[in-house]
């Protein structure tokens, strides 16, 4: 497993050994004609003319493979899609991206892809939620929205002719995030699902599970509506409003403090996620859940949950997980 | 990238250069005088002149603008006011512009080579945003770290030695993800004229570019200077050699003429906060790693020349390190100590503490630092919390380097 920081003693490592060994032996059965390595020949059958697309190059007549993957087939065109890729964006997707550059009309995100993502001024809601043109104010007060490194959660909307990604942020639920942590992770582990946000009641967070590997767990803010917080408050009241968010003073900071209790859910699914990182597994809502509830009924120290038992306790879990799973299957 | 003027027929003087503290150039003050039918004179004409300027951090170089004419010269960045603009200035009738009396030095003007995205997240310390800092703030004065810990918990060590076989000794130990190597290598010197009865020791350290794109180069040497020396002043003690946590009089093999010189090289493989403490400890580790060959010194030979010396390749002497002090770090943020500080919480810090103590409990060796002062009452606090949480700490440590000396043993 890459980059475990945790020594595991004798036993342990017997029991992660073993773990592996049969979480393996159940994926291994499924389809093994899928998975090449390099120079190994891909089966393709000639006579409907094939496109050799990435990762593939034609040796002595035959289609041979140059990275270590799984062949993928769309129509004439064969290619490879390697397991560890960099983060690949599709339109619709979820991404959570933090803010490098305020450019005239528009920010510049970066998101873990090899090139910087842009957030039009005109696909952001404005804070006074009415749907006009963007004017000069508009762009001279963008610093107001987004300044540099705060983090932002949008959707991809399409791609520039460059390859660089085009984001829109349209709807209440995306927009800045604060008041929480931002994990990175791989970002083969999280997979496209209907639900990126995960508002979790019983323990007040919110969960986003961005699909470029940057992970959001935080306090749990209502999607304001904004139409109704404008009639309620004064202008001279919303203008006091942001600057004061976080104040100077020490003892005003430590009212704003995020309560204990959601701190500690807080610090336990990131840690969750954290564990579920270095063992490779992919990342959905269920198993952070689990191991979460895992980790309270087991009374164990929220930093407990990075060290060695734990772990391996997962590593078990999952095998267990996927032989029952196969059984059903 | 930068902005190439060709100027024919017209000089270019540039009088005063602004710089700031990085010698980056923000002000240009150049002089434009039109000459007219010299060129016959044979004065040095400049037909091309490159000027290469260092923007401002996060400045877009699309925003930089720069207009040289015949008799108007202006520079600036876009939407403010420029830096210099000439519009206003009146040529004076025959005088000289050619005067190369203050050429740009080569150390002076900075290339600036290709686009300047280094001064953002993906290149250096990614930025927090404001958020993330009250969160993180917000965790530490509730007791609650980002992942877990509370402030006075280290986070998981774990230790190797024997890595560098080459090496007397050698240790790699890893907190969270900060790792670190040290290596002692050994060799026979003339002792110092002051102390002729002890050894000498020296201690470097290097940050590698793979910890971080930022110590590529030169960038690491300010980060490795600092390192190094607050190391020398934890373990090594006073100039007079008093108070070293190592014991120097052992390294002695001929009083006044020969002794024993100890190397130890530190280098920072991934950088995650704590670097000091993570350092201390591998150079424990090292230390207790490490084997003195035996040496027979013949008796024989004149007084003042040179002794025979027989340095035995089989015979090693382990060395002492049960007076090797540790270091333990206390970082305060807000009104809060941490013990063991991310290079997230780092960034959030006020100041930190550096003390190494021994097993003893005694203090070897202070650092402070950070740009904020501190009252000497919040000085003797965070030193005695350090005491605390020193004894686990050096408990921890001696246990893993048994446990990885025995591994070694093993293998």
């Amino acid at each position: 497993m890459r980059g475990l920081q945790v020594s595991l003693n004798q036993t342990q490592k017997i029991r992660l050994q073993r773990a592996q060994e049969k979480i393996e032996s159940f994926s291994s059965k499924s389809n093994p004609n899928a998975s090449v390595t390099v120079a190994d020949t891909i089966p393709v059958n000639f006579e409907d003319g094939v496109l050799k697309g990435h990762g593939t190059s034609e040796l002595d007549g035959e289609v041979v493979a140059t990275l270590c993957g799984v062949v993928e087939r769309a129509n004439k065109l064969v290619y490879i899609r390697t397991l560890r890729a960099r983060y690949k964006p599709e339109i619709g997707d979820v991404i959570v991206g933090r803010v490098i550059e305020v450019a005239p009309k528009r920010w510049r995100l970066e998101i873990n892809f090899s090139q910087d993502a842009v957030l039009m001024l005109s696909s952001m809601n404005l804070p006074d939620g009415i749907q006009r043109r963007r004017t000069a104010v508009d762009e001279l007060n963008m610093r107001s929205i987004f300044k540099e490194n705060d983090v932002v959660c949008a959707e991809v909307r399409g791609f520039q002719h460059d390859g660089s990604l085009h984001l829109q942020s349209r709807s209440q639920k995306y927009g800045k995030l604060e008041r929480g942590q931002l994990l990175t992770v791989s970002p083969y582990l999280v997979k496209r699902r209907k639900l990126h946000f995960h508002h979790i009641e019983q323990y007040g967070i919110d969960l986003i599970l961005g699909c470029n590997g940057f992970i959001w767990v935080g306090e749990h803010v209502e999607a304001r509506d904004d139409m109704i917080v404008e009639d309620q408050v004064s202008t001279s009241e919303q203008q006091n409003a942001t600057p004061n968010r976080y104040p100077a003073s020490l003892e005003e900071q430590e009212r704003t403090y995020t309560p204990l209790e959601t701190r500690q859910n807080i610090c336990r699914t990131a840690n969750a996620v954290r564990v579920l990182c270095t063992l490779g597994f992919s990342i959905n809502v269920e198993v952070i859940m689990e191991m979460v509830n895992l980790s309270s009924s087991l009374n164990l120290d929220i930093h407990e949950m990075l060290g060695a038992e734990f772990c391996v306790l997962i590593a078990e879990g999952e095998a267990e997980r996927r032989s029952l799973k196969k059984k059903k299957g | 990238m930068y902005r190439m003027c060709k100027l024919t027929g017209t000089y270019v003087e540039i009088r005063r250069i602004a710089f700031d503290a990085n010698f980056n150039v923000f002000g240009l003050n150049l002089a434009v005088e039109e000459l007219r039918g010299r060129f016959s004179s044979g004065d040095q004409t400049l037909k091309q002149i490159n000027i290469y300027i260092t923007l401002p951090p996060n400045v877009p170089t699309k925003l930089f603008h720069c207009k040289i004419q015949s008799k108007h010269v202006e520079v600036g960045i876009k939407g403010n006011p420029s830096y210099l603009n000439t519009a206003g200035d009146k040529l004076e009738e025959g005088e000289d512009g050619v005067k190369s009396s203050c050429p740009l030095s080569p150390r002076r003007h900075i290339c600036y080579n290709g686009r300047d995205k280094g001064s953002r997240s993906r290149q250096g310390m990614v930025g927090l945003s404001i958020g993330e800092k009250h969160f993180i703030q917000g965790g530490i004065a509730q007791d609650l770290r980002s992942d877990g810990r509370k402030r006075l918990t280290y986070r998981p060590i774990s230790v190797e030695t024997g890595n560098i076989p080459q090496a007397n000794g050698s240790a790699r130990v890893k907190i969270g993800a900060t790792d670190v190597i040290a290596s002692v290598k050994a060799e026979l010197g003339k002792p110092s004229p002051f102390q002729p009865d002890k050894g000498k020791v020296s201690i470097y350290v290097d940050c590698s570019p793979t910890a971080a794109p930022i110590f590529e180069g030169r960038g690491g040497d300010e980060l490795s200077a600092e390192l190094s020396s607050a190391l020398q002043r934890c373990l090594l003690g006073g100039k007079s050699g008093a108070g070293a946590g190592i014991d120097l009089s052992s390294l002695s093999i001929v009083e006044g003429k020969i002794c024993w010189d100890l190397y130890i090289y530190g280098l920072v493989v991934s950088s995650d906060g704590n670097l000091l403490d993570a350092l201390g400890a591998a150079i424990k580790a090292a230390l207790s790693n490490t084997g003195i060959p035996k040496v027979h010194v013949a008796a024989s030979g004149p007084s003042d020349g040179q002794s025979e010396v027989d340095v035995s390749d089989e015979e090693f002497l382990q060395f002492d390190t049960s007076s090797v002090p540790v270091i333990v770090t206390s970082t305060k943020v807000g009104r809060h100590y941490i013990v063991d500080a991310t290079s997230e919480e780092e960034s959030q810090m006020s100041s930190a503490i550096s003390v190494s103590i021994n097993r003893q409990g005694r203090i070897c060796g202070l650092t402070k630092r950070g740009g904020a002062g501190l009252d000497p009452s919040v000085i003797l606090d965070m030193i005695s919390v350090a005491k605390h949480v020193s004894e686990q700490l050096m408990n921890k440590l001696d246990s893993e380097i048994s446990a990885a000396e025995a591994c070694e043993e093993e293998s």
